[in-house]
């Protein structure tokens, strides 16, 4: 085994170790730079970090485990001989939620769902999808076409081909798009603070509303650690795959 | 044996396979040959469905081809193709057992079998817990050769197999491919551009331009049957030079009784190819030339006369 890996999964380790010391004892920052952290605004806030850590990631893994299920659902239907015309069409339709500023979906939910967590978990959701859908059908599409003629050539099915095959080779790219996805969710899910959602958008929102810097640093610097460590995550799952094929 | 009939192809306006007859026959080696474009990769990914033909018939061994489905069809085709295809998250092991697992084998009867396949391909047994991306270029094809032949399929689709490997290389996978053919004899349909290959393998060559059959016989007979023009230029003006290459003296040497050894003429022995002894013959400016056994012992004379049958025909004529 090569001392790199290791040393990839020591950083990704360190990280969320970092991030998780940061959420229960985040006033160690606080007596560190004091000066940074002195309190000038009213607002006090009245939700423990932790809680907000919780409400955060529970949100942005239920959003990118239903977006990562329906976008690699649809880039598996989409290799299929008789959907090949929709490709186009599931990654126009993915675009369009992405170019969809995800507060204008939380706005226009909000009648509908109600505040807090559905409209959120639905904004996220639509915001999770194009990236992982994207990867999943370039993936299939760049894989050695003599790889895929022989997999066929041989006797296997259409679904034969693509759970032993298509799926297994595409599955670094698609590692690599859930990657972008979840990264991408994890910053965008600050906004759910403003219907009520919570998470680490609540001290943003009322440091921002308050004018307290300290506040905003409360629920910023977790979600930057939290980014950063999903980040490195996938990054080595993504080479796990990539050095098994 | 394949029977084709009225093969046709069409792909939007363009017809790339136009109405070929033919009988491909059991155990040989048919070479289709033909410039780019020509049709023969379609015609060959006719025979297992990869494509199916606008119109014609193709059956194997009196049965309808259509009448099977494409996948339960192909796991009873060998297929090898230009780039390998070997999938790259299997190792070699897993790559030759694809079509036996997907037959239902029992583990110990796949072990057996790649074993055996290994040895016949002269790759070491070691090389089954092997990635592909470890192999190099000739023992990838090999092992696309071997895993073609896993399922024993009598029928073997081969399109441009050792066109990805250097000349030298390829040569070795052609003098391996037909020994391991005189061994299994199937029936191979075997595709290239490349003449030589064609000499080398072929049992019958089947000449193909814009989509049609232009010529079907024993490599000597595009030379005994005056050849239309195309062929002829086709298969190159030193066609029938290279031909010889396929024959042995053993085969084409007048016997002399006794002994005649002081003639002073080089000697070649029975196993050399006849290429070689006209190469011999023309480079030292000679008329004859002595062939010997393995044991050295004198066996007769070759001269240019001995092989005036072999283009010739039976019925002679210089």
């Amino acid at each position: 085994m090569d001392r790199e890996p290791i040393l990839r999964w020591v950083k990704t380790a360190f990280l969320v170790a970092v991030f998780i010391l940061l959420v229960f004892n985040f006033h160690w920052l606080e007596q560190l730079a004091p000066s940074l952290f002195a309190r000038r605004g009213i607002m006090i806030e009245r939700i423990p970090l932790p809680v907000s850590a919780w409400q955060h990631i529970y949100l942005v893994s239920i959003s990118s485990f239903l977006s990562i299920l329906c976008a690699v659902f649809l880039g598996t239907i989409a290799f299929f001989p008789f959907a090949r015309d929709f490709k186009e069409l599931f990654v126009d339709l993915s675009s369009l939620g992405e170019t969809f500023p995800s507060v204008a979906i939380i706005a226009l939910t909000v009648p509908v769902l109600g505040y807090g967590f559905w409209p959120t978990l639905l904004a996220l959701y639509i915001y999770g999808i194009l990236p992982v859908l994207r990867n999943t059908i370039t993936g299939i599409e760049n894989i050695d076409p003599g790889v895929m003629d022989a997999a066929s050539g041989m006797g296997m099915n259409t679904g034969e081909v693509l759970l032993k095959v298509a799926l297994p080779l595409a599955l670094p790219v698609i590692i690599a798009g859930i990657r972008t996805s979840v990264i991408i969710n994890i910053g965008a899910a600050t906004i759910g603070a403003t219907v009520g959602a919570g998470g680490f958008g609540v001290p943003i929102i009322s440091g921002i509303r308050s004018y307290d810097i300290a506040l905003v640093l409360r629920g910023s610097i977790p979600v930057a650690l939290l980014a950063v460590a999903a980040d490195s995550l996938f990054s080595n799952l993504e080479a796990i795959f990539e050095a098994r094929r | 044996m394949i029977t084709l009939e009225g093969v046709t192809k069409q792909f939007g306006t363009v017809e790339a396979v136009r109405g070929v007859d033919a009988t491909i026959r059991e155990g040989e080696i048919t070479v289709l040959i033909g410039p780019s474009g020509c049709g023969k990769s379609t015609l060959l990914r006719m025979i297992n469905r990869m494509i199916e033909p606008s119109s014609g018939r193709i059956s194997i061994s009196g049965e309808d081809v259509r009448n099977t489905p494409p996948e339960l069809l192909r796991r009873r085709i060998g297929y090898v193709i230009q780039n390998v295809g070997l999938f790259p998250h299997y190792t070699v092991f897993e790559n030759i057992s694809v079509v036996p697992r997907l037959l239902g084998w029992k583990r110990p009867r796949i072990e057996e079998r790649v074993t055996e396949l290994l040895d016949l391909m002269g790759l070491e047994r070691s090389f089954a817990q092997k990635k592909p991306r470890e192999l190099s270029g000739g023992e990838a094809q090999r092992v696309g050769v071997a895993r073609a032949l896993a399922a024993n399929p009598p029928l073997l689709l081969m399109d441009e197999p050792f066109g990805a490997v250097d000349p030298q290389n390829r040569a070795r996978l052609q003098t391996e491919f037909d020994r391991i053919q005189k061994q299994l004899r199937k029936t191979v349909v075997f595709v290239t551009h490349d003449v030589e290959e064609a000499i080398r393998l072929a049992d019958r060559i089947a000449v193909m331009r814009d989509g049609r059959l232009v010529g079907h016989s024993s490599p000597e007979d595009f030379i005994r049957q005056s050849a239309p023009p195309f062929i002829s230029e086709f298969l190159g003006a030193d066609y029938s030079l290279n031909l010889l290459a396929r024959h042995r003296l053993r085969d084409h040497y007048r016997p002399t009784r006794g002994t005649a050894r002081g003639t002073g003429n080089p000697t070649l022995p029975e196993t050399a190819s006849v290429k070689e002894a006209v190469a011999l013959l023309v480079t030292r400016q000679l008329r004859e030339l002595t062939v010997h056994d393995e044991a050295g012992a004198v066996l007769g004379t070759f001269t240019l006369d001995c092989i005036k049958n072999l283009f010739g025909g039976e019925s002679g004529g210089s």
